[in-house]
């Protein structure tokens, strides 16, 4: 369902300028519901007839300790020109929940809690809300339990299990695990700095950081690239939503010609690459490209098989 | 087993190396600091690097950016071997190589941008309303070329204006950049080339003068006889030619080199030349012909396939050309492990890795073995032994998975598969375990093996594999590639070698050019 009437942008846009002086956003949810409705709507999976192609899943992983206090403003205002552009910049309807992760640090520095989940939705004003209502606070130490946030995000949030996934961790502390100019040792959580890019791999999160602070430069930019993902300073936030809407492009741009791949190869999963392009009327390479993008997101297999380790 | 650190030295000349897996798309300044640091520093390498690479080099950046340091530099015999290679190069490229030394300035003129938020029209008029402002682009060393260098190029005008045959065709093809050559250095011209660059009245034998004829010819025949008989370049010729009929078609396609045919094979097919049995025989003599041709681009084959739907017969012709070009640049001849990694955060590097593994399978000639690996090992099953062939076999594969890069090696321990040189494609960002150097350790004492290690790394790699080797003892070689398919080639004549030290030894025993007297 595409919008009703309005230019989504404009309508986003106005409302996202109510809500730039964060305070408590002032939230037009009658307005998004007819305007914005096609790239985030009320109703999950209106916009593409709940199919999996379009799926896309961003997580925003953020540190509120106490030391984010001047930040959190500017995380703020990230996410949410992130969010803009991901439900407004986009040519082709893509099927987009967002959800955040908070978080602190352990005890004793932090008593409050060290992770907190806000499930995936595609209701843009309850994402806001969320997004306004983040509060620094807290923290003790240098080190947050930025790994801990990372576990939580792949382990403890919903993803849909083709959706396209993005996870953007904001912060300005190092997590545990991290010295020097190298990861060393273990978070309290157990995790490493291996291990959780390993999870977020198997996952196929790609994880994108942006750094808020120089010290979070070497850090956030090794898991970003462990992950396949990048890091940003602040100062870099346009660079980060050009990725993001790279990315996007690259995944979402040919949906058409992958729902024509997926049928094809439905129909006829022993074809050859050169026998769909054949069908299809295209550059084998552009169809070998379909495929990939399909099966990387577990959408069929053509995974050749893998020999046993032990 | 012989453990090697890396020095000083050595990491410059990787670094040159890496940076001849670039493709700086005309934008040499990228390249000229290191390219100074290196003749600096190792100027008896350097100049051997050069004439080595003018002969096995692909990417034409490269080449000028070598001419250029070598007419600079200040060490003895650096400023003839520069020259003679420039003799070498097509007129354009030479323009290229005065402009960086001279510097060039270009002025554009840019209007604001629209605001954020402004609609189309509005932010076009505004834009209208606003005056243009003139924007100073600089290119270049700013220097003054050294008097040798004009007297170089003088020569090499001179040698040109004496063969007339030779002098119109290079005017066909690069007619500004011959005139740059003769303004630049206050070159005075032949009366012959006077009246063809300045005067625009070329004499009536020349191929300048067949030009107007073609532009005048009326019938199909008449245009077709012009082409042949003065060899008019397809592109030259299409700018005049109003209606490019058959007899037109097969008449530009017989004068077309191998490499003007690839390039031009989806403009062909628009213009109908594949329906044609007569023209389609004579584009796939001429692809024939680019298998051994020693002026075919590698891999513009394939760029050609992906521009043009081709018929199924043309694109096995092309893949051809593409192997046989591939092949040409080296062979490996030992046995080889080519291990892929296929992990999550190859996502934007899996297809440029799946692109080298199937040039180096493709290249080899001995046992080899080949998996693309995440945390488990994936054989990958060898379906022919040209180019083609292995990028189908590697078709299935995409980015998926942790990273763990030791357990291919694991797998190969198992099944006592013993190779002499193992090519790893990865972003070593290795986070699971096997180990990769720990199981490289275990390999060579189970079978036991001593075999080479070269990594070749993908745009925005980490070199902690190497860096892990390296703190273990173990030998290895590392390239770090961040060009584009114009690039891919030169990596063959890296990994061809058995080691890095081969490949040096080649290189400082290549012959230098001498430069010619007049």
């Amino acid at each position: 369902m595409r919008c009703q009437r309005g230019n989504p942008r404009k309508a986003l846009t106005s409302s996202m300028r109510d809500r730039t002086a964060f305070g408590r956003p002032v939230v037009h949810s009658k307005q998004y519901q007819v305007t914005i409705m096609g790239w985030f709507s009320k109703k999950s999976t209106n916009a593409t007839g709940g199919d999996p192609l379009a799926h896309l899943d961003v997580a925003f992983i953020v540190d509120t300790t106490g030391s984010m206090g001047p930040f959190i403003d500017s995380a703020r205002q990230h996410m949410v020109a992130m969010l803009e552009r991901l439900t407004c910049g986009s040519t082709t309807p893509i099927d987009l929940r967002t959800g955040v992760v908070e978080y602190r640090d352990h005890p004793p520095q932090e008593m409050s809690f060290v992770t907190r989940e806000y499930e995936f939705s595609n209701e843009l004003d309850k994402v806001q809300k969320v997004i306004a209502e983040l509060n620094a606070d807290g923290g003790g130490d240098v080190p947050e339990a930025v790994l801990d946030g990372l576990h939580s995000s792949s382990r403890k949030l919903e993803w849909r299990p083709h959706s396209r996934r993005m996870a953007v961790l904001i912060g300005d502390a190092p997590p545990h695990g991290w010295r020097g100019q190298a990861p060393h040792g273990a978070c309290g959580c157990g995790e490493t700095f291996n291990t959780i890019t390993a999870a977020l791999e198997q996952e196929r999160i790609v994880l994108s950081a942006l750094g808020l602070t120089p010290v979070v430069d070497q850090p956030f930019g090794w898991l970003a690239r462990a992950t396949g993902g990048a890091y940003f300073a602040a100062y870099q936030g346009q660079d980060a939503m050009s990725a993001l809407e790279t990315v996007l492009a690259r995944e979402f741009a040919d949906l058409d010609f992958d729902r024509r791949v997926r049928e094809r190869h439905q129909s006829n999963p022993e074809a050859s690459v050169d026998e769909m392009a054949a069908a299809l009327d295209s550059p084998p390479g552009r169809v070998a490209a379909s495929l990939n993008r399909l099966s990387r997101r577990a959408l069929f297999t053509v995974e050749p098989v893998a020999l046993p380790v032990h | 087993m012989t453990a090697r650190r890396s020095n000083p030295e050595q990491d410059l000349r990787l670094a040159l190396f890496n940076s001849l897996l670039t493709t700086p798309h005309r934008e040499l300044a990228k390249i000229w600091p290191l390219h100074q640091e290196m003749v600096a520093k190792d100027p008896r390498f350097y100049v051997r690097l050069a004439a080595w690479y003018a002969d096995h080099g692909d990417v034409r950046d490269h080449k000028e950016m070598f001419i250029i340091t070598l007419v600079l530099s200040d060490f003895e015999g650096h400023r003839d071997v520069g020259l003679a290679l420039l003799r070498a190069l097509p007129p354009y490229e030479v323009v290229r190589v005065l402009d960086f030394i001279s510097g060039r300035k270009k002025t554009k003129k840019v209007r604001p941008e629209a605001e954020k938020g402004q609609r189309r029209k509005k932010a076009a008029e505004a834009a209208a309303a606003e005056p243009a402002t003139a924007q100073v682009e600089e290119f270049g060393l700013f220097r003054n070329p050294p008097r040798a260098l004009k007297t170089e190029i003088t020569r090499y005008l001179r040698e040109r204006e004496a063969d007339a045959e030779w002098f119109d065709g290079s005017v066909l093809v690069a007619r500004k950049a011959i005139k740059r050559l003769y303004a630049l250095l206050h070159v005075k011209p032949g009366e012959r080339a006077q009246r063809i660059l300045f005067d625009e009245n070329p004499p009536e034998d020349s191929r300048l003068a067949a030009m107007k004829k073609l532009a005048k010819a009326s019938t199909p025949v008449e245009q077709a006889r012009e082409i042949i008989a003065n060899r008019i370049p397809y592109r030259v010729a299409v700018t005049v030619v109003q209606q490019l009929t058959p007899t037109v078609l097969l008449a530009l396609i017989e004068v077309m080199s191998p490499q003007e045919v690839i390039n031009n094979l989806a403009a062909l097919k628009r213009r109908g030349a594949m329906e044609n049995a007569d023209l389609k025989s004579l584009i796939e003599q001429k692809l024939e012909a680019a298998k051994t041709s020693t002026r075919v681009s590698a891999f513009k084959a394939e760029e050609a396939m992906k521009a043009a739907n081709l018929s199924a017969d043309l694109r096995a012709k092309l893949e051809a050309v593409a192997d046989a070009q591939v092949k040409a640049k080296g062979r490996i001849t030992q046995p080889t492990a080519l291990l892929i990694d296929k992990s999550s955060s190859m996502e934007l590097a899996i297809e440029l890795g799946k692109r080298i593994g199937a040039m180096i399978s493709a290249i080899c000639e001995k046992e080899l073995y080949v998996y693309a690996f995440d945390t488990m090992v994936y054989p990958i099953e060898r379906g022919g032994n040209d180019l083609a062939s292995w990028e189908k076999s590697l078709r299935g594969i995409q980015a998926g998975g942790a990273t763990s890069c030791g357990v291919a090696l694991d797998y190969m321990t198992r099944k006592r598969q013993y190779v002499e040189q193992i090519i790893v494609i990865s972003d070593e960002e290795e986070n699971t375990p096997p180990l990769f150097v720990e199981e490289l350790k275990k390999y060579r004492e189970a079978l036991p093996a001593d075999p080479n290690v070269c990594f070749v790394r993908t745009p925005n790699a980490r070199d902690h594999l190497e860096e892990q080797c390296r703190k273990a003892g173990l030998a290895c070689d590392a390239f770090q590639f961040t060009g584009d398919y114009y690039a891919l080639p030169n990596l063959v004549s890296l990994v061809s070698r058995p080691s890095k030290l081969e490949l040096l030894m080649e290189i400082m025993d290549y012959a230098l050019p001498a430069r010619k007297s007049a």
